[in-house]
């Protein structure tokens, strides 16, 4: 009883200790010698609530952590790179809440290319050959990078610029193509278009 | 006298030691044309003690620079001058005193950034006014006005750096009018990691033409600079390599003492 008192305990305080962080990786070009990165840090330093600041000088990458509620755009980090007088290459950060988000330019001011965005959702479906359709189906769509599912589980896992796509219409696509999605049913005529050993049991 | 010199160099260089340094790596008696982000202000010092046949000249700069954006630096250039002549016209001449003010201006206008390295072109002026005792004794009292243009280069890379200077100095009485070309290349002994714990070698070259009163000079500076963490240090001794220039502007070497801070 002691000891599950102690561990809950702990537990709490864990859970309270750890803020809600956004973790950020940035490619920097421009590094050409040590002391440039100590311009580099005291850039960032005026963040507030910024921690974990690393600078791996060989690989020309920076990392830190901010707090989720500060919701730092990945613009603004590129801004803050070229204010440095540094070129920003590649910004990646996973966000508190799971979501990836990166985005490749030259500098501040240059145009995100993308959003990336990473959704599990489940897909009904029987065998390796469902798996191809599925997952051609999934990434025949616009923006979507990523797809793979799982004949164990039935889930399908998606990366997509949420930009250009959405996990919805991706579901709607796989759909279509005769697999019931969390989102969207197959159209009858597209189940039974399915190959005989594909016939899964469908989805309420 | 010349150990008081010696003596009030080091304690000033020693003044900085409890502050924040700023690492910096690039050249010692060369320019640099990176610059390091936008609404910084850096204080650095380099101290000169320059021995010559007339006497013993000791400059030391309380340099202020401030970079209201990432590409321009202003900065104010306050020297204090020591000088003892040992001989010569002006024998027995000693004392302490402001040497000339100089401003400096410098705008990046070009910069191309890759993996762990950099180029980097710099428009720089430096104009000095003759805040000091008339003393003859160049870049440090003359009490002559003087501008200076020039454009400032460099390549940095993981494993070595290398800078450029190409300008032009002009005097109100042409007297010290000149074509000034300074070449650095520096060498890092230890790997770069960061924080900062570097050692690195420095091999620079300055010469500089008369034009209106003919004479070459070209110098050769041998440099080392220690920076950890938050603090460097650096020194280095030049000597003439060429000195084809009028005898009161012949000099047997200087030592530089400097230390370099970021507030």
């Amino acid at each position: 009883m002691k000891s599950l008192f102690v561990t809950v305990i702990i537990a709490l305080f864990t859970t309270v200790g750890q803020a809600q962080t956004d973790k950020f990786e940035v490619h920097v070009n421009g590094l050409g010698c040590p002391y440039c990165a100590s311009g580099l840090e005291d850039a960032f330093k005026k963040f507030d609530g910024i921690s974990d600041i690393k600078i791996d000088i060989q690989k020309g990458l920076l990392t830190f952590s901010m707090p989720a509620e500060a919701n730092l755009s990945t613009e603004k980090v590129a801004t803050t790179v070229e204010k440095a007088s540094y070129t920003a290459v590649k910004t990646k950060v996973e966000r508190a809440n799971g979501k990836v988000e990166t985005s490749e330019g030259k500098s501040a001011g240059t145009k995100t290319t993308a959003t990336m965005e990473t959704k599990t959702f489940e897909v009904a479906g029987e065998c390796g050959m469902c798996k191809k359709r599925i997952e051609t189906a999934a990434k025949g769509i616009s923006g979507v990078s990523k797809a793979s599912w799982k004949v164990e589980s039935d889930m399908l896992t998606v990366t997509f610029n949420s930009k250009e796509t959405s996990a919805k219409a991706v579901q709607k696509a796989v759909a279509n193509v005769g697999h019931d999605t969390e989102a969207f049913k197959a159209t009858d005529e597209a189940y039974k278009n399915l190959h005989a050993c594909c016939k899964y049991e469908r989805m309420e | 006298m010349k150990s008081k010199t010696w003596l009030f160099a080091i304690l000033l260089s020693l003044v900085f030691f409890g502050n924040k340094a700023f690492s910096q790596g690039p050249p010692i008696t060369a320019d640099s044309p990176i610059m390091l982000g936008g609404g910084t202000f850096l204080m650095k010092t380099l101290t000169e003690i320059r021995f010559t046949d007339h006497g013993t000249f000791t400059r030391i700069p309380l340099m202020a620079h401030y970079l209201p954006t990432s590409d321009i630096v202003v900065s104010v250039h306050f020297p204090l001058v020591l000088y003892n002549f040992d001989n010569g016209l002006m024998e027995g001449e000693n004392g302490t005193t402001f040497g000339d003010l100089e401003i400096m201006g410098k705008y990046q206008f070009y910069r191309k950034d890759g993996k762990g390295k950099t180029f980097r072109m710099v428009a720089k002026t430096l104009q000095t006014l003759p805040t000091g005792k008339e003393l003859g004794i160049e870049d440090m009292s003359t009490g002559n006005y003087e501008s200076y243009l020039s454009m400032v280069a460099g390549y940095e890379t993981l494993k070595y750096g290398i800078s450029s200077e190409l300008g032009y100095s002009l005097s109100p009485n042409g007297n010290d009018d000149k074509v000034k070309l300074a070449l650095g290349f520096g060498l890092p002994l230890l790997k770069p990691t960061y924080p900062v714990n570097q050692l690195n070698l420095y091999f620079e070259y300055d010469s500089e033409w008369y034009t209106e009163t003919s004479g070459y000079r070209l110098l050769y500076a041998q440099g080392i600079q220690y920076a950890v963490n938050d603090l460097t240090l650096e020194a280095a001794v030049q000597i003439p390599l060429v000195q084809d220039v009028h005898s009161f502007r012949e000099r047997n070497y200087s030592i530089f003492i400097g230390t370099r801070y970021n507030f």
